[in-house]
């Protein structure tokens, strides 16, 4: 699966079909050269179901769940998953289909009345793919689509109740592959386009009449449209045993229009890297990369490096330093959106930068095996990022009364992380800590509060694995730490200053 | 016996003179009797909330202007005081000089690069060149007139752009004539003014002008109404602003008559619903006769930046109205939209105890 979350919506976490997903992998530290703007933290790659070596096979599923204490079954409350699926594998070929539909009935939280703090929504995924598969070479197809409804109903009223409907229908179409030419080189290539629309619905309830229809505010009925492709094709180039070289190509095109949005030509992205594997030794690797990059709609850094290393230290630790320059792209919307009403006037930026930053990660891993049976390890982790050029809101010099996006502002963060492990027959255990700051801007205004603040972060889990059912069975608890905030003051003589506000923590039990 | 009329502005019963009985003194049978209950539709204008709409309750009539229609108001009172259009956000410098050929490009630019006669929240100075909000006329951003001649300023005026057509700085001087009033005006720019002769009225608390227009109708007559909705210059408490206070261009505000007459007092459903307030309940109540900022935005939820939740209308509040003639009024509103359109709200009102 190929998209961006975060800073801009093309893909959004919570549209993937849970059903089609086979795992989920991170991966942690700067990965910018190789995966471009917005991977700083690292990647997460969501797996999708792929093949099946089975003949014929069929699946039905149906889910059921509370959302806290609200649920009804097959109807509105709770959360109520069913899928169909089947692949069939003939030769070197295998296709497959599924179908799979989610309802979820929302859930109130604090909210009161007719409205709920997540909102209820229907979709309905619908999956196609083919394989093909030789020894030397295997290509990829599959074809998502998805139609979701969102409701998001107005408050109570004496007069006129107004609810919104937000439907989504997204295409998404992917083709990978790879061919391996010799043991010396191999090539490998991702492809993908996305097709996305959301329309906005708004209805009208006359409380007193009864009469029900659809609005007349502008902007009320209204649309969006995207579209995004992306094409990647790596080669793997073996020059001797210790030496591996990566060269890749990236593209990426995106394009939306809709209201609000200013017309654009849409955002093109290119760029070429080269990523070197170099083991002297068993116990040294070196990856040094490159990535070369333009972009139509920003400016991006030209050029730029990073470099990931482990040296194996003994048998049972190993250590893993590296540095990356990052950046994140400006997203369509921090680009191009335009938000007005009597008290604001809100532009995007053409002229944006991307936003740069120098990362440094390292870790250290501890792994040891007691027994078959019985595994341990433990893994100390830090890291600091520091980010210029960050994109951020201010007011337009050129007409102070529109605010708009600015590269501004230098952002730091940085932590340290402890996580410890323990396998023991079908018990896994695991126990992790993580103390992690966040730059202060208000240190700028050379205000007396810390440069950091600083969060902790507690996780455990325990779990039992049984075989013959094939069933986990786990435990977690997390606890995040109070976040500490800060507001400005204003006291009697006029000097600002700042006081400690928390943002409250929270637990999670399952 | 309530009865439910949708109402609308119909311009006839404004100025008949069944108010003449309370100007006399004379204890005159009421032609009309008050009406008792009603639904009344605000004709705000729609998504772009155009105009101020001024509504009396006796009648059930309701007259709507455009905002834009008027730039400064002339007060018919003994004082000698001017007004300008906060309801499209307009703003006024003093200039320090008394003559408007003095007045030119030099500080037109400073006006500008300053930014203080633009109404937006990064104008922390604002609260220096606008009416009061809640009375204008005890504080207008324009002196009172001077009896003598040389001591009245030339300002810069904004006409005011909230929700409104942009439109060119204007340089204004006004001088007494008279019983009245000598206007002074001209595009900031220009070198040649124009002059108008503005004359107190027997019937307006406030004479209106338009520049291009020269004199023009726009409230009704001083006690013909008792309430009015409109957009308009308000404020908001902000520690970095000059006195602590931003002025800030609301829309959804409701100002009641206090230059005709009217007062009015806030209750709240929790303390007695809208259903059961009766007259003795009135009885405790304080009506505010200077404040016509009573009523405000106070019966909506406002809106933020983008992301924030639309503006809902309060469920919890309703108001007691009291107009020139004593009829006490419970007036509740019911919806900031018509058709999911903001700009066009809606409340209910019923009268509680006739009056004189």
């Amino acid at each position: 699966m190929v998209g961006r979350q975060g800073v801009s919506n093309e893909i959004n976490i919570n549209q993937i079909d849970i059903n089609q997903i086979q795992k989920v992998e991170i991966v942690e530290g700067p990965m910018s050269v190789v995966y471009g703007a917005d991977a700083l933290a690292g990647v997460i790659n969501i797996i999708t179901k792929n093949r099946s070596s089975e003949k014929l096979s069929l699946q039905a599923k149906v889910q059921e769940e509370t959302v806290g204490s609200e649920y009804s079954p097959f109807a509105r409350r709770g959360t109520h998953i069913r899928s169909v699926s089947g692949n069939y594998g003939v030769n070197n070929w295998n296709i497959g289909a599924g179908f799979s539909q989610n309802n979820f009935g929302g859930w109130q939280g604090e909210e009161t009345g007719r409205q709920k703090e997540w909102l209820p929504k229907d979709q309905n995924f619908v999956n196609l793919k083919a394989g093909y598969l030789k020894e030397d070479l295997s290509i990829d197809y599959q074809v998502d689509y998805l139609n979701e409804t969102v409701f998001s109903d107005g408050t109570d009223a004496r007069l006129e109740v107004i609810d919104q409907e937000y439907a989504t229908n997204r295409w998404m179409h992917r083709i990978n592959g790879q061919w391996d030419s010799s043991d010396k080189f191999a090539l490998n290539w991702q492809g993908g386009f996305t097709n996305y629309t959301r329309n906005t619905k708004t209805r009208v309830t006359n409380v007193r009449t009864g009469e029900n229809y659809l609005s007349k505010a502008p902007d009320s009925q209204s649309s969006i449209d995207y579209n995004g492709f992306s094409w990647r094709i790596l080669g793997q180039m073996k020059i001797n045993s210790k030496f591996k070289l990566q060269p890749g190509i990236d593209l990426n095109l995106e394009s939306g229009s809709g209201e609000r949005i200013t017309q654009n030509e849409g955002i093109q992205d290119y760029a070429a890297f080269l990523s070197a594997k170099w083991s002297p030794t068993e116990s040294i690797q070196i990856k040094p990369e490159l990535r070369k990059s333009y972009n139509s709609a920003y400016e991006a850094p030209v050029v730029i490096p990073s470099i990931n290393t482990k040296f194996r230290l003994n048998e049972y630790l190993s250590l893993r330093l590296a540095y990356a320059k990052g950046f994140r792209a400006p997203s369509i919307r921090e680009l191009y959106f335009n938000f007005f009403d009597a008290s604001h006037s809100i532009t995007g930026n053409p002229d944006l930068k991307a936003e740069t930053s120098h990362s440094i990660n390292t870790s250290l891993d501890w792994n040891k095996e007691l027994s078959e049976e019985w595994k341990i390890g433990a893994v100390l982790g830090g890291f600091y990022n520091s980010v210029d050029n960050r994109i951020a809101y201010g007011q337009d010099p050129t007409d102070i009364q529109i605010t708009t996006l600015f590269n501004v502002e230098n952002y730091k963060t940085a932590g340290a992380t402890f996580s410890y492990n323990h396998r023991y027959k079908n018990f896994s255990g695991n126990l992790g800590f993580s103390y992690i700051g966040r730059y202060n801007q208000l240190t700028e205004q050379a205000v007396l509060v810390p440069d950091m603040s600083w969060t902790p972060e507690v996780n455990t889990n325990l779990s039992y694995t049984h075989a013959p059912w094939k069933t986990a069975f786990t435990l977690y608890y997390k606890m995040t730490g109070s976040l500490p905030g800060y507001e400005t003051i204003i006291d009697s003589e006029g000097n600002a200053a700042a006081t400690e506000i928390l943002l409250d923590g929270y637990q999670l039990n399952q | 016996m309530k009865h439910l009329r949708i109402l609308s502005f119909t311009a006839l019963a404004v100025g008949l003179g069944f108010f003449t009985s309370c100007d006399d003194g004379e204890d005159v049978p009421t032609v009309i009797p008050p009406s008792e209950s009603g639904l009344i539709e605000i004709q705000g204008g729609g998504a772009e909330y155009p105009n101020t709409s001024f509504i009396e309750l006796k009648s059930g009539n309701q007259l709507a202007i455009a905002r834009e229609s008027w730039d400064l108001a002339f007060s018919s009172g003994s004082e000698f005081k001017v007004l300008i259009n906060g309801t499209t956000g307009a703003m006024a410098s003093a200039t320090g000089k008394t003559d408007l050929n003095e007045v030119g490009a030099k500080k037109i630019a400073e006006v500008e690069d300053s930014g203080e006669l633009i109404l937006t929240f990064t104008n922390l100075q604002s609260i220096l060149h606008v009416d009061n909000e809640s009375n204008p006329l005890s504080a207008p951003v324009i002196a009172a007139i001077n009896a003598t001649e040389d001591q009245n300023e030339v300002y810069i005026l904004s006409r005011g752009s909230c929700a409104a057509t942009e439109r060119s700085l204007k340089k204004i001087r006004i001088i007494r004539n008279g019983k009245g009033y000598t206007l002074q005006h001209a595009d900031a720019d220009s070198t040649a003014f124009s002059s108008l002769d503005i004359p107190k009225s027997a019937e307006d608390k406030l004479v209106y002008v338009s520049f291009e227009k020269g004199i023009v109708d726009v409230e009704p007559s001083k006690t013909a109404w008792d309430i009015s909705w409109t957009a308009g210059t308000s404020t908001a408490a902000f520690p970095q602003a000059v006195n602590g206070t931003l002025a800030y261009f609301y829309q959804d505000l409701v100002y009641h008559n206090i230059y005709g007459g009217s007062s009015a007092a806030v209750m709240m459903e929790e303390d007695i619903a809208y259903e059961s307030f009766e007259e003795q309940d009135a009885a405790s109540l304080e009506f505010n006769k200077t404040d016509r900022m009573t009523i405000g935005s106070s019966w909506r939820n406002g809106s933020g930046p983008p992301g924030s939740p639309a503006a809902t209308i309060k469920n919890n509040i309703y108001y007691i109205v009291k107009d020139a003639e004593a009829n006490l009024y419970k007036v509740q509103f019911l919806s900031l939209t018509k058709d999911g359109v903001r700009g066009t709200p809606t409340f209910q009102y019923e009268l509680v105890a006739q009056g004189n």
